[in-house]
């Protein structure tokens, strides 16, 4: 009986689950770790990760601040150039802004409601809708607002009458994908897949399953008619996903600036100290099997100057409106 | 985002309730009939009190702990120098990260198991207790976290096949006996069920030890209420671990209730 007492006992530290450690070396080592086995875009990316730990490493002691800590661990984080890439603690987020804050915003939300979004424009869910020069012009700002079949019922409805449709995706920074597939389906006629994904198999920067395709089936009687799609560096993750798949349809042009990127799906991890390390850990392929991560680009670039801004106009809402009157 | 409190080890808080296993074994001894010769069916029933700790590495390296409760069910015959024996046992766990506040997750736990043992040491020559044998078992594990970004569910389906061993020590007065007996089992092959990264599509894959570490163990005491009723206590321990890419530990403490009925 003591016998059978002392083994339980004995195997106190081998059995029970031990909290992590977690000083700064320790959480430091780890966040890079999980990007090591973990990231997805290495290799796409050419980031030599073990570098970026030879240079960041020698900064990290016992010693320093929590905020040191936090600085360090980011500043390491933003040399994968990736939005889908962050670190959240109780005091401070860091994100990669990269993508979009360098270059021209292409997008006045301002003008944008001052000029054809008006009195008389509705509201169908998340997207606001008017019609401009017998062209229907929807704006949709979030993957994130949910949408309906009964919006997108009531988006076509509204566009019986219109020579084409421009669809503003400007300023979306994506969101739940599912929004995505719902506003798909009603721009096909036939099973498409919208893209492929490629998991991660094991820890080795390449290690990556076959891509695996995600398909659809249409939703509703589709919309064939011209449609535009407006598209700058803001538009990112699942706005990415939409425009790439929707560059693939014949009745489709993307006018503005090139996508933002964020072609994989992000995870999230709980650092040993309670951070939150958000990360890339697939890859998303377009229908034609290339990489989205850097951005979809436009069939036709189109820009908004400083002088466009200060004047009130959208020169790429009215190219769109043009185009689609001609 | 809040952080309370760091614990450098997850207390067990069953443990204080051990001594009192020891005080019934030397103060209140059990006696029950010695049935060694006699073919016996019997079946019972358990209810189980514990706590479940878990750590997926998938989502973080800090354990999630927190209480569990479950039942347990269980057939056997027995002969001369043989058991076999088929149980069940589940639970449901709510358990929340240690050391953060707000990150819970809910798990379902279910395994069931045939063991097979023989007894080595002859009971008429030593009160001590050694039997060997084999068992299988499976377990399926089944959890959902509250708050994780493209958080899929996170399940496991392990089945294996073990070694298992029992050892204890009994007391004998007249034809009735005191038996305090410890089960243990070590998996030696295993098959593991586990999504894939970034899905809830499994995946299987097959391994012995670098794939499934596991121990069980079942200390009981029990006693006899006329010759078919037998009411006891047992504490369970419970632990794997997964070494996949979505590398799980996990340990499930519980003090039982049993009760059984003999044919």
């Amino acid at each position: 009986m003591t016998a059978v007492i002392v083994f339980i006992t004995s195997c106190k530290k081998n059995v029970f689950l031990e909290q992590p450690a977690a000083n700064p070396v320790a959480v430091f080592d780890e966040a890079w770790k999980i990007m090591d086995e973990r990231y997805s875009f290495f290799v796409l990316k050419n980031v030599d990760w073990k570098e970026q730990y030879d240079a960041f490493r020698p900064e990290i002691n016992d010693q320093m601040t929590e905020k040191e800590l936090f600085k360090a661990i980011s500043d390491m984080l933003k040399t994968v150039h990736d939005g889908h890439v962050s670190l959240i603690s109780n005091f401070d987020t860091s994100v990669y802004t990269g993508f979009y804050i360098p270059y021209p915003r292409n997008f006045n939300l301002i003008n944008i409601e001052n000029l054809y979004l008006t009195d008389s424009a509705k509201h169908f869910g998340p997207i606001k809708f008017n019609i401009i020069d017998s062209v229907g012009y929807a704006y949709y700002h979030s993957f994130n607002d949910m949408i309906s079949d009964s919006d997108i019922d009531s988006l076509v409805d509204a566009l019986h009458f219109a020579k084409g449709l421009v669809l503003d995706v400007r300023a979306n920074f994506g969101g739940n994908s599912n929004n995505v597939d719902k506003l798909c389906r009603r721009f096909i006629d036939q099973e498409r897949i919208v893209y492929y994904e490629r998991t991660k198999t094991g820890k080795g920067h390449g290690d990556f399953s076959d891509p695996r395709p995600h398909s659809l089936k249409p939703g509703g009687l589709p919309y064939k008619m011209p449609i535009v799609l407006l598209t700058n560096r803001t538009c990112y993750s699942a706005c990415n996903d939409f425009a790439s798949f929707m560059s693939t349809l014949p009745n489709v042009t993307i006018m503005g600036d090139q996508t933002g990127g964020g072609g994989g799906l992000p995870y999230e991890y709980i650092l040993s100290n309670g951070w939150h390390l958000n990360y890339t850990g697939s890859i998303t392929l377009s229908p034609s099997l290339q990489p989205i991560e850097q951005g979809v680009y436009p069939g036709q670039f189109v820009f908004v100057e400083p002088i466009d801004e200060i004047q009130g106009i959208d020169p790429i809402v009215d190219s769109a409106i043009h185009f689609l009157r001609k | 985002m809040h952080f309370t409190h760091r614990q450098p080890r997850l207390q067990l808080r069953q443990w204080p309730l051990l001594p009192i296993l020891i005080i019934l074994f030397f103060v209140n001894p059990l006696f029950s009939q010695d049935s060694l010769s006699a073919k016996r069916f019997y079946v019972g029933i358990s209810v189980l009190s514990g706590n479940a700790s878990v750590t997926d590495n998938y989502f973080s390296a800090i354990p999630f702990t927190g209480p569990a409760f479950g039942a347990a069910v269980r057939a056997g015959f027995t002969q001369r120098k043989s058991t076999h024996e088929i149980s069940w046992w589940f639970n449901a766990a709510h358990t929340a990260a240690e050391s953060m506040e707000g990150q819970t997750m809910d798990q379902f736990f279910f395994k069931g198991n045939y063991t097979y043992l023989y007894r080595i040491t002859n009971p008429k020559r030593t009160a001590f207790i050694l039997s060997a044998g084999a068992g299988a078992d499976f377990l399926e594990a089944s959890r959902t976290y509250n708050e994780f970004v493209n958080n899929y569910q996170s399940y496991e389906f392990i089945a294996s096949a073990n070694l298992v061993g029992l050892l204890g020590y009994e007391i004998k007065k007249g034809p009735k006996k005191l038996a305090l007996t410890d089960q243990f089992r070590l998996p030696f092959l295993s098959v593991l069920k586990q999504p894939k990264l970034g899905g809830t599509e499994g995946t299987w894959q097959t391994g012995s030890w670098a794939l499934v570490q596991s121990i069980s163990n079942l200390l009981k005491l029990e006693k006899d209420f006329g010759t078919r009723h037998r009411l006891g206590m047992a504490y369970r321990l419970d632990y794997y671990t997964v070494k996949t890419l979505r590398e799980i530990s996990q340990a499930q403490h519980f003090l039982e209730i049993n009760y059984a009925y003999r044919f």
